[in-house]
């Protein structure tokens, strides 16, 4: 188990609902707006990983570090940005990290799905394995 | 109060950018690449204009290289946001006029506070 602080940081979070005001469901739809992304770009994440398709991989990196950080992800911006410049360099070898970056990513849906349940707005859990839409990114 | 483009495809920034925006007074609207900014800034009037650079139909360097060429547009401000970090990549910011650079993570205050400056203008 991991705890969810260590993935995200709440304070990002709260900032956010504070954010939204009045509206409560603020928060609730950024994540959601990146629970849906992140699904989306998996799917072609794994399928660029098998084919080696390196602007892919590095596209989608890029895209899930900047709104990952945005809500507060505390890994995966690092992880996410080793990745892209593995990609960027042409390294052949992305899997393994690739493998990483997704779990990641699962890491921070389910923390930040957490988080909202803890600080008072209500959320469904999410599943990285169930998107199958295509990914107009790459 | 002034009315912002702001041009973004990620959903989350956008979203975030935008209610920033809207609280400190600004009126918004989102475009989800260069191309339909384009089309925004042909149909109306912005006092500065936001973008992301890589998106889809139309990346940020070339929205702004074409915004720079076009007379109309002479004097709007222009903000990147960007997560790109090798700055070889950003060096084409240095060779256009009134473009400057807001790294992501937004920080929004210091956003802002130069969009307040530029629109004030």
């Amino acid at each position: 188990l991991v705890d969810s602080d260590e993935v995200v940081d709440r304070d990002v979070l709260l900032e956010l609902l504070e954010l939204g005001g009045r509206d409560a469901g603020f928060l609730a739809r950024l994540v959601d707006a990146f629970v849906d992304r992140a699904r989306t770009l998996a799917v072609n994440f794994r399928r660029a990983i098998d084919e080696g398709d390196r602007s892919c991989v590095e596209a989608v990196a890029h895209e899930l570090r900047s709104s990952g950080a945005q809500l507060g992800a505390l890994r995966l911006p690092r992880i996410a940005r080793d990745l892209e410049a593995m990609a960027a360099e042409g390294n052949d070898s992305l899997r393994p990290s690739g493998e990483r970056f997704l779990a990641e990513v699962n890491l921070v849906c389910a923390a930040l799905a957490e988080q909202l349940g803890v600080i008072g707005s209500g959320h469904e859990r999410v599943d990285l394995e169930s998107g199958n839409e295509p990914n107009p990114a790459c | 109060m002034s009315r912002i483009l702001l041009v973004e495809d990620d959903p989350v920034t956008a979203t975030i950018l935008g209610r920033v925006l809207d609280q400190s007074g600004h009126e918004v609207e989102i475009a989800k690449n260069g191309l339909a900014a384009v089309e925004m800034l042909e149909s109306e009037s912005y006092g500065a204009l936001i973008t992301d650079i890589m998106m889809p139909r139309l990346g940020g360097e070339e929205l702004c290289r074409m915004v720079r060429a076009d007379e109309r547009y002479r004097d709007l401000p222009i903000f990147v946001t960007t997560g790109v970090i090798d700055p070889e990549k950003l060096a084409w910011v240095d060779t256009l006029d009134a473009v400057e650079i807001h790294a992501k993570p937004i920080q929004f205050s210091s956003l802002i506070e130069r969009i307040d400056q530029v629109t004030a203008d």
